[in-house]
C-alpha cells in the first residue's frame, strides 16, 4: 500500500464527503486502523479479538473520521487513536454483556485527546511501516518469531511448545531479533530526519 | 546497543507483551540503567508498533467494512455462478467472523441421487462439525425436513444441512435429529418440530457458535468450589437416608438385621465410596464389592 502524507490524506477526506477518491482513503487507513481496533480490544479484553468485532470498530472508527469537520494534523494518526478507542469500548462493551450489565454496554470513552496522542500513534505507525522493511534484514527463524509473539500476539510458551525449541532459547531469539530490528528502523528514521533537515536548508 | 542486557531486556520486552495481550501491568524501566534506558525504550515502541498487526486485512471485495461503506462495485449480472455468490458471501463473512475456528470449502461436486432442487454450495468444517450448505428454494418446513432426511442417507459424513434462498436472506440449520420423527412420552411419535428461517449468516452462526467448545469459559469455573458443594450436599443426602432408614420399624428379623446394619455403619463410609466413583478411583462393581466385604464383616 502506497503511503499518502498529511496533506494527502486530508485531501481524501474533503474528496471522500463529495463522493469521490473513496476506496483510495478506506485502503490507506484500514491497514493501521485495524491494527490499533484489534490492539484497543485485546489489551482490554485480554483475549484474541474476534475479527468480526474488528471490522465492527473499524465501521464505527472510520465513519467518525471522516464526519470530523476539523483537518487533523495527523490522519493516520487521529484514525489509529478513534480506533483505539472504539476497540476499547468493544471490550468493555463484551465484559458488560457477559457480566448481563446490558443497560450500560454502550457507554462511549470521549474523542477529546491530546494532540500529542495523535503525533503519537501517527509516529508509531511510521515506526511499524518501517519494521515491516527493516524484516528483510532478520533471518527466517528470527521472522517468524516476531511474526508469531509480538505481530500474532501469541504466548511465547505456546510459540516455543508447538516449535519444539526451548522457552529460553526462543526468548533470546525474539530479543536479538527485535534489536536487529531496532537497528534498522533508528537508521530508517535518521536518514528521515536528515532528509527532512536537509529540504529544510534549502 | 550491543552493551546491553539481553537478559533484562529479554524480561521487559516479556512484560510488555503480557501488557499488550491483556495480561498484566506494563513494564517500568526503574531497574535499566540511565545508558540502556533509551534503547530499551526504542524497542518497547517497536513492540507496540508491530503488536496485533496480524491478520492482515482480508481482500477488499471480502472486506465487511468496504461492503458496509459502499466501495464495493456493483454485483455482477446474474449469471449462474453469480446466483450463488451471496451464500458464498454469508459463509466466508462467518468464517472470517470466527477466526480461524472455521473452514468453509469450494463447492462440491454435484450430489448424487434425486436432489435436483437442491443446489451444493459449500462445506463449512469446524472442530467438531461439517455442515453442507445447499440452495434450495422452499419455505415448507416439512419438504425441508424430508429433503435433509435424504441427504443425511446419502452423505452420512454431514452433521447438519444448512438450507438457504440464492440471496441468502432466508435460511435454515437441520440436523438429523431435527429431520426426523421425535417420540413425545405423553403423546407418542411426533413429525419434526417448526424449523426457523433467517439469513444465512445468522443460521450457520447460531449452529457453529453453540457446537464450539467454550475453553475460557470452562477454564473460568471454579473447580474446588464446585467439589466442596458436591462433598456437602453428599453428606447431607447420606445423612437424610440414615435418619430415615433408621426411623423405619420392619416387622421380619432379617429386615430388622439390614436396618441395623446399616443405620450403625458410618457415614463415611458411604461418603468415602461416593467420592471414589466421582473421582474414578471406582468402578459401581468395586463398591459393590467393597460393600458386600463389609457386610461380610459386619454379619461375622
Amino acid at each position: 500500500m502506497a503511503d499518502p502524507g498529511n496533506d494527502e490524506l486530508n485531501r481524501l477526506i474533503v474528496a471522500w464527503r463529495a463522493g469521490d477518491h473513496r476506496a483510495e482513503l478506506y485502503l490507506a487507513l484500514r491497514d493501521p486502523m485495524r491494527q490499533a481496533a484489534r490492539r484497543g480490544i485485546r489489551r482490554t479484553l485480554g483475549q484474541e479479538p474476534d475479527e468480526g468485532d474488528v471490522d465492527d470498530v473499524v465501521l464505527l472508527a472510520f465513519r467518525a473520521l471522516i464526519e470530523r469537520t476539523e483537518p487533523p494534523r495527523s490522519p493516520v494518526g487521529l484514525a489509529c487513536l478513534i480506533a483505539e478507542r472504539r476497540g476499547i469500548d468493544k471490550a468493555r462493551a463484551l465484559i458488560r454483556e457477559r457480566q448481563k450489565v446490558v443497560r450500560h454496554h454502550a457507554e462511549l470513552t470521549p474523542l477529546e485527546h491530546d494532540p500529542e496522542d495523535e503525533i503519537a500513534a501517527a509516529r508509531r505507525d511510521r515506526m511499524y511501516q518501517y519494521a515491516v522493511q527493516c524484516m528483510e534484514t532478520l533471518t527466517g527463524p528470527q521472522r517468524e518469531a516476531i511474526e508469531a509473539t509480538v505481530q500474532r500476539q501469541e504466548s511465547l510458551s505456546d510459540w516455543t511448545a508447538g516449535r519444539g525449541t526451548s522457552y529460553e532459547a526462543g526468548r533470546r531469539m525474539v530479543v536479538r531479533a527485535l534489536m536487529t530490528l531496532n537497528r534498522c528502523v533508528q537508521r530508517k528514521i535518521d536518514d528521515e530526519s536528515k532528509e527532512e533537515r536537509d529540504g529544510r536548508d534549502q | 546497543m550491543d552493551e546491553i542486557n539481553e537478559d533484562r531486556v529479554a524480561d521487559i520486552v516479556e512484560q510488555q507483551l503480557r501488557f499488550l495481550r491483556g495480561e498484566g501491568p506494563a513494564p517500568a524501566l526503574d531497574t535499566v540503567a540511565e545508558s540502556e534506558r533509551i534503547d530499551v525504550a526504542a524497542i518497547l515502541d517497536l513492540v507496540d508498533a508491530l503488536a496485533a498487526s496480524s491478520p492482515p486485512s482480508p481482500p477488499l471485495e471480502e472486506d465487511r467494512v468496504a461492503a458496509s461503506l459502499g466501495l464495493l462495485p456493483p454485483k455482477r449480472q446474474q449469471t449462474e455462478d453469480a446466483k450463488v455468490d451471496p451464500v458464498m458471501t454469508s459463509a466466508r463473512e462467518l468464517s472470517h467472523r470466527l477466526g480461524r475456528m472455521l473452514a468453509v470449502e469450494e463447492p462440491i461436486a454435484k450430489l448424487e441421487g434425486q436432489f435436483d432442487d437442491a443446489q451444493p454450495v459449500a462445506v463449512c468444517r469446524s472442530l467438531v462439525e461439517v455442515v453442507l450448505v445447499v440452495v434450495h428454494e422452499s419455505s415448507d418446513d416439512l419438504e425441508t425436513t424430508s429433503l435433509a432426511r435424504r441427504l443425511f442417507e446419502t452423505r452420512p459424513e454431514f452433521s447438519a444441512i444448512a438450507f438457504s434462498s440464492v440471496d441468502a436472506t432466508r435460511a435454515t440449520v437441520v440436523t438429523y435429529g431435527r429431520s426426523i420423527d421425535h417420540l413425545v412420552p405423553a403423546t407418542g411419535w411426533a413429525s419434526p418440530g417448526e424449523l426457523e428461517w433467517e439469513p444465512l449468516g445468522i443460521a450457520l452462526g447460531r449452529h457453529f457458535e453453540r457446537a464450539m467448545p467454550r475453553w475460557d469459559e470452562i477454564a473460568a469455573l471454579p473447580p474446588g468450589d464446585l467439589l466442596d458443594d458436591l462433598a456437602l450436599e453428599a453428606r447431607g443426602v447420606v445423612n437424610d437416608e440414615l435418619a430415615r432408614v433408621r426411623k423405619t420399624r420392619p416387622q421380619l428379623s432379617h429386615k430388622q438385621q439390614a436396618r441395623d446394619f446399616v443405620a450403625g455403619t458410618d457415614a463415611d463410609a458411604f461418603l468415602s465410596w461416593i467420592d471414589s466413583i466421582r473421582s474414578g478411583r471406582a468402578s459401581g462393581e468395586d463398591v459393590v464389592t467393597q460393600a458386600s466385604v463389609l457386610c461380610r464383616s459386619g454379619s461375622s
